[in-house]
């Protein structure tokens, strides 16, 4: 809502907002608390989408959803079926101070913005295999993960304020957090990105040393990945975390493959 | 959590038994073979396309250690290559009209910097590292911190394999200030081209030391590190700097032969003689003492016999040997440095950086302490 605020101080009749919907399996009773709630904490969320039981998954598309977020992890499955972006949120372990005037989005790379094909080598083939073929497809771009288009939106409005010459103050800053490492498989993704014309602002190569710490130092209001490892990491040093259900990490605990009557949750 | 992030990667396969020389050297005299053959890999829109570049191997050995139990160099783009034309678009232009030459130039290599022998040299003691302790995680890694953009990444990264380096680890903060990373990463020593960002992280508790390019460059070694410092203010702290500067030689003399027993207070550099030591100590314990990869030198303007004692005895309380000491007792310290070759030379004083600069050394200024505050005369003769 911040970043709502400054596009309206810098762009008073475009509709390129940040709108919030509320989308909830409560019945239409519960809906008085709710927004007695969202009074209370004074947030601007007009829109409602009560079901009262039914799946709201058909309501995303009418409503052209961008991102939807949720506890429940079967719904978020079904909207990124439906194409649409989605992630189960976590409560932090630790709580963090956040800015107040900066959106800032972390993005793991495989399997959320990118398809899981190298995660596919990796877990199959092992890490020389994988930066083999990242080499040699160096110049391939690699096909689009669930979360592309969000960071696509998120783009198009940033794009708004460098327009104005507030590139250095941009309220919506992005961040790629991949465990990938630099120079043996790095520019691949650098160069697919730059491919879709999307541009992100701070980007880590970590080469499989734990995001838990430097989460901490981004404080982003909100980090996407596909692996519960990294989540669970990330929650204990407090980062707020969304997990993306999608790809071959689903199938796969800490590295170990998960054992098919298990993987019924 | 009790798992090695590191293992998410690596599969869960037996270690194929063909991974015998995963060193860097194997990989490196076939790619000089096939460097003559460029291959156009959709360069259509590319100015220059370089060689395929075959990949690294990075199984059969520790090639990715945790950051809290490597030690960690954090190094900036600035000082790894050299930078100073595209600098000079980003000054004069700004930042979209040095984007845009960045990107230009991708396929260009960048020109190795004055931190580009220190890491080379890094590069070579982790292979010796790797020999006798191949699953030890306690080996220098090296991650690159720079204000850059991701669009210079691509540059950043073509150059680092052009150079056969290995540098896996980024951060691109895209102009927001790196300290804050730098602790995550357990960073043990940072270099940089800019003495802000430097004492910010001295600040932080964070050894750091800014570099300068100089035109002159002495050869280094490629088998061993070495590295020199000074004393007061960057092994140890200030305090007898601030009694020479405020009261005099004589007083300075009286004061560290009546405080000999008493050790001095440590410098901003101590913390990291100290994780070069430990890793010393890894090789003495397989006997290699003599051929050790790594070499420390202190290279002091103190005098020996009028104030030595006080240094190597809290040396010494603190566990920490050095390989060489040299009391210059005000003697010019570019001469010696030339003949030593550090890959790096820590000191506090600008007047003894540029002198060693001058004759060729590389050398470090680690903004620290009083000395700040007195800029020294090229003149004066007296030494401590």
């Amino acid at each position: 809502m911040a970043v709502n605020e400054r596009l309206r101080n810098l762009y008073p009749d475009s509709e390129e907002l940040f709108d919030i919907v509320l989308m909830t399996n409560n019945h239409a009773q519960v809906g008085v608390r709710l927004i007695n709630s969202i009074n209370h904490y004074d947030l601007t969320i007009e829109r409602f989408c009560m079901t009262g039981g039914q799946s709201p998954i058909g309501y995303l598309k009418a409503y052209l959803t961008n991102l939807y977020l949720s506890k429940d992890s079967k719904k978020v499955q079904e909207a990124i079926e439906e194409g649409i972006a989605a992630a189960i949120m976590f409560k932090p372990d630790v709580e963090s101070q956040l800015s107040e005037t900066q959106l800032r989005v972390a993005f793991d790379g495989d399997a959320v913005l990118f398809s899981d094909e190298s995660e596919i080598i990796v877990k199959q083939h092992g890490l020389d295999t994988f930066f083999e073929h990242e080499k040699q497809h160096e110049n391939k771009p690699l096909a689009q993960g669930p979360l592309k288009c969000f960071l696509e939106a998120l783009g198009k409005l940033q794009k708004k304020f460098y327009a104005k010459n507030e590139r250095l103050n941009c309220p919506i800053r992005t961040f790629l957090v991949t465990a990938r490492s630099a120079a043996s498989s790095g520019v691949r993704v650098l160069k697919t990105l730059r491919s879709w014309g999307l541009e992100i602002d701070e980007a880590l190569f970590l080469a499989g040393a734990p995001k838990g710490p430097l989460l901490q130092k981004i404080r982003p209001h909100i980090f996407f990945d596909d692996q519960m490892f990294h989540i669970e990491g990330a929650k204990e040093m407090g980062t707020i975390a969304a997990h993306v259900p999608y790809g071959i990490g689903q199938k796969y605990n800490k590295g170990k493959l998960i054992e098919p009557e298990k993987q019924q949750k | 959590m009790s798992l090695d992030p590191v293992q998410v990667m690596k599969v869960q396969d037996p270690m194929p038994s063909t991974c015998l020389s995963a060193s860097n050297g194997d990989s490196q005299a076939s790619w000089d073979d096939s460097k003559d053959i460029h291959e156009n890999v959709d360069s259509t829109k590319k100015p220059k396309s370089g060689p395929v570049r075959r990949a690294r191997k990075v199984e059969g050995g520790i090639f990715f250690p945790k950051p809290e139990n490597a030690v960690t160099i954090a190094v900036s783009s600035r000082v790894l290559f050299r930078t100073e034309k595209e600098q000079k678009v980003f000054e004069q232009k700004g930042i979209e009209e040095y984007l845009r030459y960045q990107v230009e130039h991708e396929n260009e290599p960048f020109a190795p910097g004055p931190a580009f022998p220190f890491v080379k040299a890094l590069e070579a003691v982790n292979s010796r590292l790797r020999e006798l302790y191949p699953d030890s995680e306690e080996l220098f890694d090296i991650v690159l911190v720079t204000y850059n953009h991701a669009h210079v990444g691509i540059r950043l990264i073509n150059t680092i394999n052009y150079h056969s380096l290995f540098i896996e680890r980024f951060c691109m903060t895209g102009g927001s200030s790196p300290i804050g990373y730098l602790k995550a990463w357990h960073t043990n020593l940072y270099l940089s081209a800019d003495a802000e960002k430097v004492q910010e992280a001295l600040a932080e508790g964070i050894a750091a030391a800014t570099m300068f390019m100089s035109e002159k460059q002495i050869e280094v070694s490629e088998t061993q590190l070495r590295v020199a410092f000074d004393g007061d203010a960057v092994l140890f702290s200030d305090e007898s700097e601030r009694i020479f500067k405020a009261h005099g030689l004589d007083k300075f003399f009286e004061h560290e032969r009546e405080n000999e027993n008493r050790l001095l207070d440590h410098g901003p550099l101590k913390g990291f003689l100290e994780v070069l030591g430990k890793l010393q100590k890894k090789f003495y314990a397989k006997g290699h003492r003599m051929d050790c990869p790594i070499r420390t030198y202190l290279v002091t303007a103190r005098s020996a016999a009028s104030s030595g004692i006080r240094a190597l005895k809290t040396l010494r309380a603190w566990g920490l040997e050095m390989d060489e000491a040299l009391f210059l007792a005000g003697a010019p310290k570019g001469p010696m440095l030339e003949k030593i070759r550090p890959h790096i030379y820590f000191d506090d004083q600008m007047f003894h950086v540029e002198g060693a600069v001058e004759m060729g050394a590389i050398a470090a200024h680690v903004p620290y302490g009083i000395a700040q505050k007195y800029p020294h005369k090229k003149s004066t003769n007296a030494g401590k």
